[in-house]
């Protein structure tokens, strides 16, 4: 293994950490809400308001909140169940407004850190691509990860799944926009055009006032 | 022990509201914000609480620099520090830094409510400590 090949895979294992640290988090955060709705359900049978009109309502509305954190919670798993096999084959075939919609979803705690807005958008009914989605997930996630490290607070982030310029291709355009916080201390550029060049993709940015563009077509 | 006041500083809002309307039923007085910058703006605005429960992990303002800020504008306020999975090396730092004590989410509230007790018995010694030191 040479020393590229060395770097693009550490870099991968510390990218997969950060995933998996995040969303650890997040399910501990779940968790700690149902608990504490379980928890008032009880402390609520317990008072002398138990058998009251207002209390039974309150308990089923607990009871509804139980269930839609459960469901984000379950949620969360089968996003990050997905991210964690897109590494079992390669190539394989990629959905990418999935792809883009898992990523996003699994880096909203490291935007929401920083009050960065992060959003994806796809115009849907793509096809699907033959790539190395592991690879891919890494790449996006990382220039997404840079860009969040140089926005300040209030600035936004969005994804967006786009037609290709050639016929059939698939094409992803991430947004920045907001006010500087910090220069990017981020991946080395060798590595993304490392990964450019195994996923067969080109790149373009076009840098504007205070908003920055850039694409990735596959 | 009567008339506790609790600020509770979590960007988690489900969380917080719904353990301070566990608080609440257990009759202590508790308020609520999700940002360290509002929870500063309470103090100003003359809100005494006697314990902060204050998350580690918050955006904006990192949860030691906020605990720094809180005993700042008052030292004698106790600090109790609510931690995720995997950060108790922070935790241990924000007790060096003054903090009271810390607890891992998910939280059970008996314990909570013990360490708030001594918490406040902590702030209650060290008040009449002071008043008989003013007294000399």
């Amino acid at each position: 293994m040479n020393s590229l090949d060395e770097n693009l895979r550490r870099g991968q294992v510390a990218f997969m950490g950060q995933i998996v640290a995040a969303a650890t988090h997040e399910f501990q955060n779940h968790f700690a809400v149902i608990k504490e709705y379980n928890g008032l359900i009880a402390d609520l049978l317990r008072s002398k308001q138990a058998g009251k009109r207002g209390t039974i309502k309150r308990c089923r509305e607990i009871g509804q909140n139980i269930d839609e954190r459960a469901g984000q919670a379950a949620l969360l798993a089968e996003r990050l169940n997905r991210f964690a096999h897109r590494g079992d084959v390669a190539p394989s075939s990629v959905k990418m407004e999935v792809l883009v919609d898992d990523l996003v979803a699994l880096l909203q705690r490291s935007a929401a850190q920083r009050r960065v807005s992060l959003s994806a958008e796809s115009s849907g009914g793509l096809p699907e691509t033959l790539n190395d989605a592991a690879l891919l997930q890494f790449m996006l996630g990382s220039v997404t990860l840079n860009l969040l490290e140089t926005l300040g607070e209030n600035g936004s982030i969005a994804l967006s799944v786009i037609p290709g310029a050639a016929d059939g291709g698939v094409a992803v355009e991430i947004a920045a926009e907001g006010p500087a916080a910090a220069e990017s201390e981020g991946q080395e550029s060798g590595l993304i055009d490392a990964c450019l060049q195994r996923l067969n993709a080109r790149f373009s940015s076009s840098p504007g006032d205070g908003r920055l563009v850039v694409r990735f077509e596959f | 022990m009567n008339n506790i006041n609790v600020l509770l500083v979590d960007d988690e809002m489900e969380f917080a509201e719904t353990l301070a309307e566990r608080l609440r039923l257990r009759s202590f007085e508790v308020n609520v914000t999700s940002r360290a910058d509002e929870a500063f703006e309470m103090l100003e605005a003359g809100l005494r609480p006697d314990v902060v429960l204050l998350d580690i992990k918050m955006p904006g303002l990192d949860g030691l620099d906020a605990l720094a800020e809180l005993k700042s504008r008052n030292s004698g306020m106790e600090v109790i520090l609510v931690t995720g999975h995997g950060e108790a090396a922070s935790s241990i730092e924000g007790m060096k830094r003054g903090a009271f004590d810390y607890l891992m989410k998910p939280i059970d509230i008996a314990e909570l409510i013990v360490k708030i007790e001594q918490a406040v018995a902590r702030k209650r010694e060290k008040e009449k400590h002071g008043e008989r030191q003013a007294g000399q």
